[in-house]
């Protein structure tokens, strides 16, 4: 099998080679007129099945290193060092992406299997989709040359082949991993595409925002797949790391952060382009620093240049992805210049104060976040090289810069929508904001009343503006839906939930996207609960209590157990809210007898107020009691509903408008055309006070 | 519009001033706060008040050392110049305000506030450039559509 492995690597390096080498020779000669033995179109179709097949190649790479795992292939180094005979089922699948070679496999198979849908549906535009093509293949050569060369996932162990492999890292032996990291490649892989496709457009200088509207399903998928990724990789740091929080700022948390705002910022300004004509130049880079950013955020961690508690050890792939960041970056500058002159905007800014500038601030305020991100990450590099030594960057950097910027950007969440396209004027934006503006303060004084000091430290002053700003922008959004809802309802006689739904499917993007800035403001508040969680750590006998906020635990016993994977201790805990018992908790302690390495497995009772989460810290040597610390975080909850807000609210946006929907509001109420009411809406109030 | 518009950069910039100014003060807080100040050195990247690792070389000392620093009077400067003195600079989870370090703090803002200039900039040149466009003609009834519309999202 791993011969097989191999074979498939290689074949697919050919195939890939092929694909840019036969499209790039045939859409030159389509370009230029020239033309060779062959028709330009046969070979642009030769190179699109040859890269089919390299799909197929790498999915037979990758079936046999899974096939490996399953099968105690120890002779397979790879095997031999992610996995071992005990392991469950599911993590010998997940030992794909445990490791160096194998998380580079996953990225190339992702990367071929996106390029397969694409090279399928080649129809939808058979030559800009021979660009986008050809450059995938371009990308895929650098993943395929790297896992034939820099980093071979089938190499085989010198000497005799031991009888049990090393075992997976402990940290990764949870539930989520075995989502977390294909979710969030398919997040990076995915961004691949639009940028295939943007520079493509910019190469042969294609007509009009097609190329926007071809690529805005495959951007607002992919960057679902990185949000999910995201938080999937928070809730694991949160269940596995057992420190009690989610974040940590580490750079390989940083380099999956960076991509995702550059692609929400591409995703609000591509509006303009397609509304518009306007900010092409600006999308263009967006998408381009979106995928370079990708890269740099695995040159980073990969090379050892940044240390991480992620990061792959130091290797030598670094600098193979230094050299296909400068190539990336060069093609992308060079093309750049060559076209610019295709790029030229067809409005300029009317106002200030409009949707349009709106946008504009919002990608200024995430492309801000972004490089204060990239600062961070990179300055203790910078450190070394000025000052001779090297300084940690980390949390509270992180928190005092990126907060602000984060709660600037919750601000325009809020007022962006309610701004219309081109000029809104003075008297249109009292009216859409007084309402918004009314909640904000009216929150911000019940919370003051009942007890918050936002003058007392930072984060409840942090707090108190996420809390108040998240009720304006829900009051805003709510507001948006209100209105449409009302409208409909009162022509359809339907009641206002079934109006707002009706609503939704008639502009599925924009009522999506409102949804999703919902669920944003529901990660906010989670977020913003972060400023009052309480900690207590405390060695337990059987029978002894503690108690934090509303709950009290008693330990009922401590106990260990071992199977075949792991030795583990831990003990049980009886949950009380007053004289009610409500649950009973196990935090653990194991130790991977593979590995040789200790785990901790967190006990969480969630609640939509605060999580109670418990853990295991180990044993007094001393008294060989186990020490309980226990965390009460408010709000835990409400950041990963918000994730499922923002996922659903992708979901509407990503589907069709209905047009049944409006074929029956048209039918109700034939004069005014429903499906321009809100166009009109939107000109009416741009115009009113002009 | 103009005096609204000073009154919210004041206020706006009052909570800024705020936010930066105001830091806990309580004694009791200070071993959580310093200890979130600073990381553990045995490598697991964590913050010094965050490391849970079981039989940590480092961490249990380290917070020893911080709580009798506490309990000692030191000023929270003394206790940082103490631990990089011991652990080199790496101990801090963030570059204190000395010599270039102050480059990390001052270039995020200094860039967002550079590029809020030039959007500002850039937009006052295209008003410039921007030949005022004739309002076209409203087709007729369409203010009655207007009124009714306003009328009907009206909540």
């Amino acid at each position: 099998m791993p011969e097989f492995g191999s074979f498939s690597l290689l074949l697919a390096l050919v195939l890939s080679g092929y694909t840019l080498v036969a499209g790039g020779v045939a859409l030159r000669q389509l370009a230029t007129g020239s033309r060779g033995r062959m028709s330009p179109d046969r070979l642009a179709e030769t190179a699109r099945r040859a890269g089919i097949g390299s799909f197929f190649a790498v999915t037979c790479a990758a079936f046999a290193l899974v096939y490996a795992a399953f099968t105690n292939d120890f002779s397979v180094s790879y095997i031999l060092h992610h996995s071992n005979r005990a392991l469950p089922g599911p993590y010998k699948f997940a030992a794909l992406w445990s490791g160096q070679e194998g998380s580079l496999l996953l990225w190339a198979w992702l990367l071929t299997a996106y390029g397969f849908v694409l090279r399928l549906r080649h129809k939808v535009d058979v030559t800009l989709t021979a660009y986008a093509s050809t450059i995938l293949a371009g990308i895929q050569i650098f993943f395929l040359l790297l896992l034939n060369f820099a980093a071979p996932p089938f190499a085989l162990v010198q000497g005799q082949t031991p009888p049990d492999g090393f075992g997976l890292n402990p940290l990764l032996q949870y539930p989520e991993m075995v989502i977390h990291p294909p979710m969030l490649y398919l997040g990076y892989v995915g961004f691949s595409v639009p940028f295939a496709f943007a520079l493509g457009a910019l190469m042969m200088r294609y007509p009009g925002e097609k190329w926007i509207h071809i690529t805005r399903r495959w951007t607002m998928v992919t960057w679902l797949f990185l949000t999910c990724g995201i938080f999937l990789g928070a809730h694991w740091a949160y269940s596995v790391l057992g420190w009690g929080g989610y974040w940590g700022w580490d750079p390989v948390e940083n380099a999956s952060l960076m991509p995702w705002l550059t692609g929400t910022a591409f995703l609000h300004s591509v509006m303009m382009q397609e509304k518009r004509g306007m900010m092409k130049n600006w999308n263009v880079w967006l998408i381009f620093s979106t995928f370079i950013l990708c890269i740099l955020g695995t040159d980073l961690t990969r090379s050892g240049l940044v240390s991480s508690v992620h990061a792959f050890a130091q290797s030598s792939i670094g600098s193979w992805f230094t050299a296909f960041l400068v190539i990336v970056l060069s093609i992308c500058l060079f093309t750049f210049l060559v076209q610019r002159d295709h790029l030229k905007s067809e409005h300029k800014l009317e106002s200030l104060v409009s949707r349009e500038s709106s946008f504009l601030f919002n990608n200024l305020v995430l492309l801000a976040a972004c490089f204060t991100i990239l600062w961070g990450t990179l300055f203790p590099i910078i450190s070394e090289y000025v000052q001779g030594n090297r300084v940690t960057v980390g949390a509270p950097f992180f928190n005092r810069v990126a907060l602000p910027i984060g709660l600037f950007l919750l601000f325009l969440t809020g007022i962006g929508p309610l701004l219309a396209w081109r000029s809104a004027s003075f008297k249109s934006i009292r009216r859409n904001f007084i309402l918004p503006g009314a909640a904000v303060a009216v929150t911000a004084v019940v919370l003051i009343a009942a007890g918050l000091r936002p003058w007392n430290d930072q984060a409840t002053f942090y707090s108190l503006m996420a809390f108040s700003l998240g009720a304006g922008v829900i009051t805003a959004i709510s507001s948006e839906f209100l209105r449409g809802a009302h409208v409909i309802g009162k022509h359809t006689g339907k009641n206002i939930f079934a109006s707002m739904v009706q609503l939704a499917r008639r502009n599925t993007r924009r009522y999506g996207g409102y949804i999703v800035h919902f669920g944003v403001v529901i990660i906010f508040i989670g977020i913003a609960g972060g400023a009052f969680n309480q900690s207590h750590e405390q060695e337990m006998n059987n029978g002894q209590s503690m108690t934090i906020g509303p709950y009290r635990l008693v330990c009922q016993s401590f106990t260990q157990d071992s199977n075949l994977n792991y030795d583990t201790e831990f003990a049980l805990l009886d949950v009380y809210r007053g004289n009610k018992k409500i649950t009973q908790l196990a935090p653990e302690k194991r130790f991977y007898v593979a590995s040789q390495q200790p785990s901790t497995m967190v006990a969480n009772h969630s609640t939509l107020a605060w999580d109670l989460y418990v853990i295991y810290a180990g044993k007094n040597p001393e008294s060989g009691l186990p020490i309980i610390k226990v965390f009460l975080n408010p709000l835990m909850a409400w950041i990963w509903i918000g994730v499922v807000v923002v996922a659903i609210g992708t979901l509407v946006a990503l589907a069709p408008n209905l047009s049944a929907a409006l074929a029956s509001a048209r039918s109700v109420r034939p004069p005014l055309v429903a499906a321009r009411l809100e166009h009109e809406r939107e000109v009416a109030i741009a115009r009113s006070g002009d | 519009m103009t005096r609204r518009l000073i009154r919210a950069s004041q206020l706006a910039l009052l909570f800024i001033l705020i936010a930066v100014t105001i830091g806990a003060t309580d004694s009791s807080a200070r071993f959580d706060k310093d200890s979130h100040e600073m990381m553990c050195v045995c490598g697991c990247n964590q913050l010094l008040g965050e490391c849970n690792h079981v039989g940590c070389p480092d961490s249990d000392g380290m917070r020893v050392q911080l709580a009798s620093s506490i309990a000692k009077g030191d000023s929270d400067d003394t206790i940082f110049h103490q631990f990089q003195e011991q652990y080199g600079p790496v101990v801090l989870a963030s570059p204190r305000f000395t010599r270039f370090n102050h480059v990390a703090w001052i270039v995020p803002p200094v860039m967002l506030f550079l590029g809020i200039g030039c959007v500002l900039l850039i937009v006052r040149n295209w008003k410039l450039r921007t030949v005022p466009i004739p309002a076209t003609p409203t087709t007729p009834g369409f203010d009655a559509t207007v009124d009714r519309i306003r009328r009907e999202t009206q909540i």
